[in-house]
């Protein structure tokens, strides 16, 4: 029986839409590290993480919103089979599966729906261990 | 599977607990190279040579030095802190295993000659069904 179980997948589909951007750039600032979380999401200034995670912060545009909501999906998935030092490994990895590109780089330029999935379900596929 | 490959071991990493299982339809991509596109049935790929099978599922976590390069530059030299000291964690050796599998075909001469004229007497098509039972 896989890690990921469909139920599980359900949930987080649920909890990646649902939560506010401030809950999901906290989770990954504690998952990834401030300056992580703030590459992954296309930000240039690091501590602009941080203020999005504030009751009063700011909101962020819609691009680095979906940036944040994807990568929260992903660390989520990866972390739950594994752990946040895997997440970090396969974000920083050359993948097959996307070109041989790094996942966090083609998340933090990317700016439609059709960008994030392929990356998503990359990500899928590690956390149910298909091949 | 070749035909001269049928007696021979074959090799996959897999989740510890179940190596050699199928993924839940739900979860899975259906988009590798002999996956149905009709989403009938599941398919689990195994390599001829245990190598094989660890550099598949090691291959995407070959560190990016250029992503990591981007990285420290745009965050600064304490960015480095943050990334993992291994690329390949003690998590993901411990949820992986090796397995080894012995396939079986079941009601199909696997030599080319006869596979080809049974296929056409069972099924009348171009496509031979085959059950494969797998032990490991």
């Amino acid at each position: 029986m896989p890690v990921l179980t469909v139920s599980e997948a359900e949930q987080l589909d649920h909890d990646t839409t649902t939560l506010p951007v401030g809950e999901i750039a906290a989770y990954l600032q504690e998952q990834l590290g401030q300056r992580m979380a703030a590459f992954l999401a296309g930000l240039s200034d690091v501590k602009q993480i941080g203020r999005y995670t504030r009751e009063d912060g700011p909101e962020p545009r819609e691009a680095v919103a979906q940036r944040l909501r994807a990568g929260y999906k992903i660390t989520r998935m990866i972390g739950a089979a594994y752990d946040a030092k895997t997440t970090k490994a396969w974000l920083f990895g050359t993948n097959t599966r996307l070109d041989d590109e790094a996942p966090i780089e083609l998340l933090r330029s990317a700016e439609t729906p059709e960008q994030f999935t392929p990356i998503i379900r990359a990500a899928r596929q590690l956390a149910s261990f298909e091949a | 599977v070749n035909a001269e490959q049928v007696d021979q071991p074959l090799w996959r990493v897999g989740y510890r607990e179940d190596p050699l299982g199928f993924v839940p339809p739900e979860l899975c991509a259906w988009n590798h190279r002999f996956d149905d596109l009709h989403r009938r049935f599941r398919t689990v790929y195994l390599a001829g040579l245990a190598e094989t099978a660890l550099r598949e599922v090691l291959a995407d976590f070959r560190p990016n030095l250029s992503a990591i390069a981007e990285f420290e530059t745009a965050m600064g030299s304490e960015a480095a802190s943050e990334l993992p000291s291994a690329s390949i964690t003690a998590t993901w050796r411990e949820q992986h295993v090796l397995a080894r599998a012995n396939v079986t075909l079941e009601g199909v001469d696997m030599r080319p000659d006869r596979a080809l004229a049974l296929a056409k007497r069972r099924t009348g098509s171009r496509v031979a069904s085959a059950k494969v039972a797998m032990r490991y």
